[in-house]
């Protein structure tokens, strides 16, 4: 009997480990794509800085996923994805830590965007590139890329924003990407349009060298969602019409007073006699 | 009794022409102005697209410069001054076409005028009450403007 209740705890604490191990398998694998469905919000500044006065970003998704490398012995980088979307562009926020000795003075993080959700059609890259990151003379450059042939080649007419900034051991990337057929995209852009998933490649590296400095990176889906129509209550419909009947009389009467302006002259020479 | 003419003054004939050439172009162009306010007024009071964050659609780059709240406040600033400008225009050029046509502006037409410009504003409250007030204040200035006259 007291053999059984023995066997019975161990296989108790044996199912307990199984259930431990499998939820922490679970947390640090992550999917190889995450899917983002970003709420509308208003348009952050792009300067590598999440106002929290101002409410940056208060309605981004936020999700934290691991940009890993080819290697199976590097462990990743775990980073936090914020991502937002307005009527006419794209938000996304890259945000990580490391210690000062892991970090390297030509630092980049890029967003590389597929033609579609598919993770053979990447085309468009956006990419905040670090120079003597953490130095006397730091400085960034945001630059619009293209891929041709597995090679990254410069877009000349520039779409979209990046912005980063260090602060202490955190780094935060930020990044506008048109939407929409908005205002600066051209034929070496990615058209995003509303209503359609895209992959998009969170890549990361450490010299300007593109594609071989890249290190680490992960493929997270984006759906754009179509912008959101608020429905009208009743009462604000009937106001609507009102305001609808308001506008079309008025421009019934300014039609006729325009009428009268035209005839003026003669008007007034009749009532002048 | 001698008779002699009193040195009457008689109003020139040119000094009526200019006065009245000077009407019509007052009457004209405050006409056009009124009809371009009126069709803004249409658009961002009248219509669904631009109801809602007017400068924040238009110029969307511009939106993070303030807080959501503050650009409804600018939006519904936009909206109060566009209907108070289509009003002002059209006021002195309805005004002006009585006074070319020898006639004085009626009671009836002002309160149309006046009805028609708070019938725009009645798809939100805070913009029907400010438009409320600027009516009456430009109402009260024109009456000011009329009284010093004579």
């Amino acid at each position: 009997m007291r053999k059984l209740r023995i066997s019975a705890i161990l296989v108790l604490v044996f199912f307990i480990h199984i259930i431990i191990i499998s939820n922490f398998l679970i947390v640090n694998s992550f999917a190889a794509a995450e899917d983002f469905e970003p709420e509308f919000g208003w348009a952050p500044e792009i300067d590598g800085d999440i106002d929290k006065s101002e409410e940056e970003w208060i309605n981004a998704s936020k999700e934290e996923i691991l940009l890993r490398s080819e290697s199976p012995s590097n462990v990743g980088l775990p980073v936090d994805i914020w991502v937002l979307q307005n009527e006419s562009d794209l938000y996304i926020s890259v945000q990580f830590e490391l210690e000062d000795s892991a970090r390297t003075p030509e630092e980049f993080v890029g967003i590389v965007i597929s033609e579609s959700d598919s993770e053979n059609e990447f085309y468009d890259v956006k990419l905040v590139q670090f120079s003597n990151l953490g130095g006397p003379s730091e400085r960034f450059e945001y630059l619009d890329l293209y891929i041709s042939n597995n090679q990254y080649f410069e877009d000349r007419e520039t779409s979209g924003d990046g912005a980063a900034e260090l602060d202490g051991n955190k780094i935060i990337y930020e990044f506008q990407i048109p939407v929409n057929e908005s205002e600066g995209e051209d034929s070496k852009d990615v058209s995003i349009d509303f209503g359609e998933t895209y992959a998009f490649k969170i890549i990361y590296g450490e010299s300007n060298k593109y594609p071989d400095s890249i290190k680490l990176s992960n493929i997270i889906e984006i759906d754009i969602r179509y912008p959101k129509i608020e429905e009208r209550t009743p009462e604000e419909k009937a106001l609507f019409i009102v305001a609808i009947i308001a506008f079309s009389t008025l421009g019934g009467f300014y039609g006729f007073y325009l009428y009268n302006i035209v005839i003026i002259k003669k008007k007034a020479k009749r009532i002048r006699g | 009794m001698p008779k002699y003419k009193k040195d009457q003054k008689k109003p020139s004939k040119s000094n009526n022409v200019s006065e009245d050439a000077f009407l019509l172009r007052s009457v004209r162009i405050s006409a056009i102005l009124g009809g371009i306010f009126l069709l803004l007024s249409l658009i961002i009071n009248g219509t669904e697209r631009f109801f809602d964050h007017v400068v924040t659609k238009l110029l969307p780059s511009i939106s993070h410069l303030l807080q959501p709240d503050y650009w409804i406040v600018v939006d519904n600033a936009i909206k109060v001054c566009v209907v108070l400008f289509a009003f002002f225009f059209m006021i002195i050029s309805l005004g002006n076409y009585k006074e070319y046509t020898g006639k004085p502006i009626k009671i009836i037409e002002l309160l149309i005028l006046v009805g028609f410009s708070l019938l725009q504003t009645v798809r939100n409250l805070y913009v029907f009450i400010f438009t409320l007030i600027g009516l009456v204040l430009l109402l009260f200035y024109f009456y000011l403007v009329q009284e010093s006259q004579y």
